[in-house]
């Protein structure tokens, strides 16, 4: 039994006895990068669960519907600022270096290292368990798709957990 | 279910015209969702990059990142990365439901 059924099970006796995936017959196109990667604005989108411990909520880690909201994170947010909630992994590992799930610090370095052209000036945090997907797919994930091209995003890294 | 969540917003922000490319720790999620271009690592969840304090192994995965973004592939790829967890049991038991 693959882990797509594993988990289909697990969520529908816990939670959400009529869950079941999302999926589609045909692939997205891919866009080219408008410009070589050393030259590219990068923006992480990850699913870790990341958020501004002082200043923004954590995500709902309780909820059988899950959380399919988002956080900003600045890229100059010091990393010791950054907090995880999540409910499908152990999130005390991860913040003990988060590049595990969220590697902001890293692309700061691969932009100083001359590998990126730029980090991007936002980066956008999700919570993984989104089990209902209809407004993530029809309201949230585009707003944050307008904020990337608000930000002149050449390029964005999805991070799941 | 993060593979998935994450497969949903790339197909939303590859439909926007925003140049994407996403990891996977799920290959069979990801091939339910169809984003456009995705990179499997077999390494457990909450440690997508790699362990704790494995910089290496991070950079490495960030770099194959930017390189395969950079190629030209068919819609819907997705490339196994040459990282597997070789540590503990960790995934497997993940894979299991028997831990997080």
């Amino acid at each position: 039994m693959d882990f797509t059924q594993v988990e289909k099970e697990f969520i529908r006796k816990k939670v959400l006895p009529d869950f079941d995936w999302t999926r589609f017959d045909q692939p997205t196109q891919p866009v080219p990068l408008p410009k070589p990667v050393t030259q590219c604005r990068v923006a992480l989108v990850a699913t870790a669960g990341a958020y501004l411990r002082g200043s923004q909520q954590p995500f709902a880690t309780k909820s059988p519907t899950g959380d399919d909201s988002f956080r900003t994170i600045p890229n100059e947010t010091p990393i010791a600022e950054i907090a995880l909630s999540h409910p499908g992994y152990n999130t005390r590992r991860a913040l003990q270096d988060l590049d595990c799930v969220f590697p902001l610090a890293l692309l700061n370095r691969f932009q100083q290292q001359g590998e990126i052209g730029t980090a991007a000036p936002r980066h956008f945090s999700f919570m993984g368990f989104i089990p209902q997907t209809e407004r993530l797919l029809a309201k949230v994930a585009p707003q944050v798709g307008a904020e990337l091209i608000r930000d002149q995003v050449d390029l964005a890294l999805l991070v799941p957990s | 279910m993060c593979s998935q969540s994450v497969g949903l917003i790339q197909r939303v922000l590859d439909q926007m015209g925003i140049a994407t490319v996403s990891l996977t720790l799920v290959k069979e999620m990801t091939q339910l969702v169809k984003p456009s271009k995705a990179l499997y690592v077999q390494h457990p969840f909450g440690l997508t990059l790699g362990d704790v304090g494995d910089a290496a192994t991070h950079a490495a995965i960030l770099r194959d990142c930017l390189r395969h973004a950079a190629e030209v592939q068919p819609p819907g790829t997705i490339i196994d990365l040459p990282y597997t967890w070789t540590k503990d049991d960790l995934r497997e038991r993940q894979l299991s439901k028997e831990a997080h």
